[in-house]
């Protein structure tokens, strides 16, 4: 006799649904150990796959950034800057505006000489070695889930275009 | 990836903790063991979030802490020692009506649980009606009354 034919006289209200209800279990067990996998990879943010590095035309900008970030989690931003010799001692970043304030700045490393906000967009100076790499991070926190592009530019050339998901 | 990392690493702490604290502390809960495991859920909670408030933080963790569950109950089941050490053995405290003092001083049990549990189950009112007493994995103990005399 099958296992499963083995209940007798016992009354049991939607037994015969057991089996279906097993073979369902399974199915969610495979798929919450690729969900687990998955996220470990940093298809939710923050792991390999949700790390993306983008790079200015002319290479004076490059930004490691989250490609997938979380809202109300920390993201960071950091760009390397390479400034050219007519730019002095001073290297201007420029941001969207809609998007510092979609992600709000937490906090900026090293802190800008001075910040300034024009036409959408909100620049931040910092004082630098003149012809020397140097290395500025944006502390975030997404404000709101969904698709962001920006373009960032260094004193005005040419951008430097990204797109991040944002997940709830 | 963190996220998964923080969830397999409490589970991980918990259950070593939480074994090593031994059976009675889970199944004779008192009003104080209640308000320590609410303060251990609150120091955990913060070491798991880790300040990312977000929805799809709180489903991985979830989805992480639940899927090691399901792991280890299938290990469990696959081999009988992963199953001893994780869930432990039941203790037999009492045998033929006699107390095994040594074990229930391991144990942590003593007369009055024993009786405690007799009565609960049994309604029995003495030791001396009492075959066996078993400190079960749940921690719970269980009690098998003599026969009476025919």
């Amino acid at each position: 006799m099958n296992e499963n034919d083995r209940s007798g006289r016992l009354q049991l209200g939607g037994a015969d649904l057991a089996d279906e209800h097993f073979g369902l279990q399974r199915i969610a067990w495979g798929l919450m150990a690729l969900l687990v996998l998955a996220a470990a990879l940093g298809l939710f943010g923050d792991g390999p796959l949700a790390n993306a590095r983008a790079a200015s035309p002319t290479g004076d900008l490059d930004l490691e950034y989250a490609r997938v970030a979380r809202s109300d989690a920390s993201t960071t931003l950091r760009f390397t800057l390479r400034p050219g010799p007519s730019c002095g001692s001073a290297a201007h970043l420029t941001l969207p505006i809609e998007y510092a304030a979609a992600m709000q700045v937490q906090g900026v490393l090293p802190l800008p000489v001075r910040t300034r906000a024009a036409r959408g967009q909100v620049t931040y100076s910092f004082e630098v070695e003149p012809r020397r790499e140097t290395t500025v991070v944006f502390d975030l926190k997404p404000q709101r889930a969904g698709v962001l592009r920006a373009s960032f530019s260094l004193a005005g050339g040419p951008p430097l275009q990204i797109r991040q998901l944002v997940l709830p | 990836m963190d996220a998964v990392l923080r969830a397999l690493a409490v589970y991980g702490v918990l259950l070593v903790v939480f074994r090593a604290a031994g059976k009675r502390s889970v199944a004779e809960i008192t009003t104080f063991d209640f308000i320590l495991l609410l303060i251990i859920s609150e120091a955990v909670q913060e070491a798991l979030i880790d300040g990312d408030g977000s929805m799809t933080n709180a489903f991985v963790l979830v989805i992480t802490l639940v899927g090691v569950d399901i792991l280890i109950s299938v290990l469990k089941q696959r081999w009988r020692w992963f199953d001893r050490l994780v869930d432990g053995s039941p203790l037999v405290v009492m045998a033929d009506g006699e107390l095994l003092r040594q074990r229930m001083k391991k144990a942590r049990v003593d007369e009055a649980d024993i009786l405690s549990a007799a009565r609960a189950s049994h309604g029995l009112e003495r030791l001396d009606q009492i075959k066996y007493a078993v400190l079960e994995r749940n921690g719970g103990i269980s009690i098998v009354p003599k026969q009476p005399p025919t």
